[in-house]
């Protein structure tokens, strides 16, 4: 199978490098905007096609997939474009910069036999699927009490580039990176029917850079969230989860899941080093490996396989928050699926 | 060229990563350390707990931080002495600026970056006349000699690619870039280039194929396969079908292992002769050491 890159930074050379380690797959293109990635995919890589316009690289490289690492405004569009032309893809998330351009890309999805997904690596990542495990088999009992909390130490200043651009990005640190802790709480938790959330600009002019968030789910649970990229101490991404049951607690983060019982003693811990199994390919961290393999399983085994409901979820769920934020009060989420409109 | 000299590897190393605040285990106390290794007088303490020890050499990626750390060795009889083992690039400070600037600016920062108003305009010219012409390696060479800007005269052993770098190299196939950097490093600097792995079966693979069959390779070395792709078992079989040295890192497996029991993993392995370890306070340093050179002396 041959694939396509879209946008060749540091996420689309990832993708790009995990991919051609998987048996029956092949980079064969490679569009970006900028001349010196061009001129040095010519020159270091001379086996893959280079193309400066996705549409041409779609139409014209002979590809059966694409992977869509461009700023965020331009998902939709370069998604669109692929299913038109019948190819696979992946995308980085989020899926688009507004919910509505996520609800056009649901539609044109719909009865269409393509794989398809969106990079929200954290599903990936073993000690949150040890949580999930856990929590299915029950061991911490009935949940009572969700916190959580996502951080990074990333902006300590005005910040210029697309990402702190609204109209580029959608928004700030929820959109483009709380978001995987949404994703990964309506994973853990199901369906959410209540937002009230708070966002907060530190340092950048248009985006938020914090926010704290309340999320009620249709079983009654309620979560906490606090999420900030203006936090110091934190120079490597951090998610963690603090979640008490009837007969215990349980804390998830990237590093180790921890049960103690209700005397507070560790009744089991898992450590990132006692879930590492070995994997096909490690470059940056054994999720985005396991990520790739999926997404390559599903089109070479021809399995219609797709994420795109549970993208959409979590997109509404930023929208969501926005909204409560700019409301000042709690929003009611419609449960259900999604609503194309 | 000569053969490579693999016998001034030393068999123990003090690690870096305590010191920027990397933790595999546990965030909380990686943050912590951090902290506490902002004053530079706690990391030399650290460097003297070594030699205490008899460990004379010490493996660092290039962290901002390091430019005092090297200011402090140069100025100190004893520390100036130290082996030093170099990983660049250093991974954390690339991926912010390709995020926050795009690849040009971030390759013209990295170049503005340089200290000193002359080396600075060198590296522009330089760096500019490669970007101009195409010469892509030429250009990663820059970066190489702007990484290795702060070690100017200390006894540098070893300069390692970073596995982030070498795995885009596997996974592209660019065994051109393993060539050129395998040569620079032993043109311009006269160490041992050395290519640090999560794979180290694809990596012995590329290397082979761009005709390198003996040099320094560190990668994940532990009783629980932390690191060890596609898996223990296949990383020790490939071990001692190639004549590379090992140098095992992540040998307690993130702290989730105790230092006797690790060691003796390894060292049993009969083909893993150089460990890099760690630590961050005087108790700890002189058990690990003790043990660690227990198992792994100099041939």
């Amino acid at each position: 199978m041959k694939v396509g890159i879209v946008g060749f930074g540091k996420m689309g050379m990832l993708h790009g490098a995990l991919l051609n380690k998987i048996d029956g797959m092949e980079v064969a293109a490679i569009t970006d905007s900028s001349r010196v990635i061009i001129n040095a995919i010519r020159s270091l890589l001379p086996n893959i096609g280079h193309f400066m316009s996705y549409e041409k690289m779609i139409d014209h490289a002979g590809i059966d997939a694409v992977v869509i690492t461009t700023p965020t405004f331009s998902h939709v569009p370069i998604a669109l474009k692929a299913i038109k032309k019948g190819l696979h893809f992946f995308m980085e998330k989020p899926l688009g910069n507004t919910l509505s351009n996520a609800f056009v890309l649901e539609k044109a999805l719909k009865g269409r036999p393509l794989v398809s997904m969106v990079g929200f690596h954290m599903r990936y990542i073993p000690t949150f699927v040890k949580g999930k495990e856990l929590l299915t088999r029950n061991a911490i009992g009935n949940v009572r009490e969700i916190s959580s909390e996502i951080y990074v130490s990333d902006i300590f200043s005005p910040q210029k580039g697309w990402r702190y651009d609204p109209s580029v990005s959608g928004g700030g640190i929820v959109i483009d990176y709380t978001i995987h802790l949404l994703d990964i709480l309506h994973w853990y938790f199901g369906e959410v029917t209540t937002v009230k959330a708070k966002v907060k600009s530190v340092y950048s002019k248009l985006v938020e850079d914090e926010v704290k968030a309340e999320f009620g789910f249709r079983n009654g649970l309620s979560a906490s969230i606090i999420s900030s990229w203006s936090i110091p101490g934190y120079r490597l991404p951090y998610c963690a989860l603090k979640i008490t049951g009837d007969n215990g607690s349980m804390t998830v983060n990237d590093h180790s899941v921890t049960v103690t019982d209700k005397n507070g003693s560790i009744a089991q811990r898992h450590t990132v080093a006692d879930l590492y199994s070995g994997y096909y390919f490690d470059i940056a961290g054994c999720c985005y490996s396991l990520q790739m393999e999926a997404f390559a399983r599903a089109i070479i085994s021809k399995k219609h396989s797709s994420n795109i409901l549970d993208a959409v979820y979590a997109q509404r769920l930023v929208d969501a928050i926005y909204s409560s934020s700019s409301r000042g009060s709690a929003v009611a989420f419609a449960g259900g699926p999604n609503e194309a409109s | 060229m000569k053969p490579l000299d693999l016998s001034v590897v030393e068999p123990v190393m003090l690690g870096d990563n305590q010191f920027f605040g990397v933790n595999h285990l546990s965030p909380d106390k990686g943050r912590a350390m951090e902290e506490r290794f902002r004053d530079i007088s706690e990391i030399k303490k650290i460097m003297y707990y070594a030699i205490d020890n008899g460990v004379n050499a010490v493996f660092f990626s290039t962290h901002p931080l390091v430019y005092q750390i090297t200011d402090m060795m140069r100025a100190d009889a004893a520390l100036k002495k130290m082996s030093v083992y170099v990983n660049i690039p250093y991974i954390s400070k690339y991926v912010r600026m390709l995020s926050e600037k795009g690849m040009e600016r971030t390759i013209t920062t990295m170049l503005l970056g340089e200290k000193g108003l002359m080396r600075k305009m060198a590296f522009i010219m330089r760096g500019g006349i490669s970007l101009a012409r195409g010469n892509y390696l030429e250009l990663a060479n820059c970066l190489v000699d702007v990484e290795m800007g702060p070690f100017y005269d200390l006894n540098v052993k070893a300069i390692f690619l970073h596995d982030a770098l070498t795995g885009l190299a596997i996974g592209y196939d660019m065994v051109n870039v393993i060539k050129n950097f395998y040569q620079y490093i032993r043109r311009r600097y006269q160490v041992i280039p050395a290519f640090g792995t999560l794979n180290y079966p694809l990596m012995a693979d590329i290397l082979k194929r761009a005709e390198i069959v003996r040099t320094l390779v560190m990668c994940g070395v532990n009783k629980k396969g932390y690191f060890m792709n596609p898996g223990r078992k296949a990383c020790e079989e490939e071990f001692s079908r190639h004549s590379h040295a090992i140098l095992a890192m992540s040998p307690l497996a993130a702290g989730s292992l105790k230092p006797e029991e690790a060691f003796e993993y390894i060292a049993s392995l009969g083909t893993v002769k150089h460990i890099v370890v760690g630590l961050s306070s005087k108790e700890h340093a002189d058990e690990t050491f003790r043990i660690a050179r227990k198992y792994f002396t100099k041939a």
